[in-house]
């Protein structure tokens, strides 16, 4: 399932791709994959997406 | 009895193994991220059971006597291995995991440029000198082999390119 509440996220933080996978130490493609759909991440790797985004796990991850 | 076949698969193992080692021990795996070192390991998984089909297509292949009359077993050997690095190769490049965080893939267009190129002036020097790649009507691993190093790196080459230009698009939306 696409993980569309981190792209827009990434999007209101004026971020690209690149900058984030940067920020949280991975390639883009790691971070296009779980915008996608297409990579579940770690817990270790969602911590350090929510900080660079500046949300919590629930904003971002949680399926309601 | 014709060793060569056994010595060509002892030598691979071999590798295999230094390789497994050095990346084990000295730490080659950093530069990947968590996504890659699992897409990687599914590659490698698929590698090997390709491996496994192409070695078991090879025992059928040589059961047949009038193809193995034409075609060397060190061939389908070597044949057997091209194929299996395409197959990590390509499923690795397209999954994002073939290269490091950082990596710049023009450095592996260059190495496929390096391959392909000395191994087709042997080819075409073979094909310009007998007109054909047989010899005494067998395909044997020389030049085949030189077949299969142009074949190998030209997808691996051709998959690269497909990848930057699908990366560079991604990039820009």
């Amino acid at each position: 399932m696409k993980n569309l509440k981190m792209k827009a996220a990434r999007a209101a933080k004026d971020m690209s791709q690149e900058q984030l996978a940067d920020a949280c130490g991975v390639s883009r493609q790691t971070i296009s994959a779980i915008e996608k759909g297409d990579y579940n991440p770690t817990v270790n790797l969602c911590i350090a997406i929510c900080k660079a985004l500046g949300k919590t796990l629930n904003d971002l991850f949680w399926e309601d | 009895m014709d060793y060569s076949s056994i010595i060509i698969l002892a030598v691979i193992l071999v590798l295999a193994v230094l390789v497994w080692f050095a990346t084990k021990y000295t730490g080659d795996q950093k530069g990947f991220d968590e996504m890659q070192l699992k897409k990687r390991g599914d590659a490698f998984r698929i590698g090997f059971f390709t491996l496994l089909a192409c070695v078991f297509a090879m025992l059928v292949i040589t059961s047949i006597e009038s193809v193995s009359q034409k075609i060397s077993v060190d061939f389908m050997l070597a044949a057997s291995i091209m194929i299996t690095v395409c197959v990590f190769g390509v499923y690795s490049i397209f999954a994002g995991a073939f290269f490091r965080m950082n990596e710049n893939p023009k450095t592996y267009l260059g190495i496929c440029f390096a391959v392909i190129l000395p191994n087709a002036v042997v080819l075409i020097g073979e094909l310009k000198k007998s007109g054909t790649l047989l010899k005494d009507g067998k395909l044997t691993f020389t030049p085949g082999g030189n077949l299969l190093n142009v074949l190998t790196f030209l997808i691996i080459g051709i998959a690269v390119i497909i990848k930057m230009v699908a990366n560079s698009r991604e990039e820009r939306e």
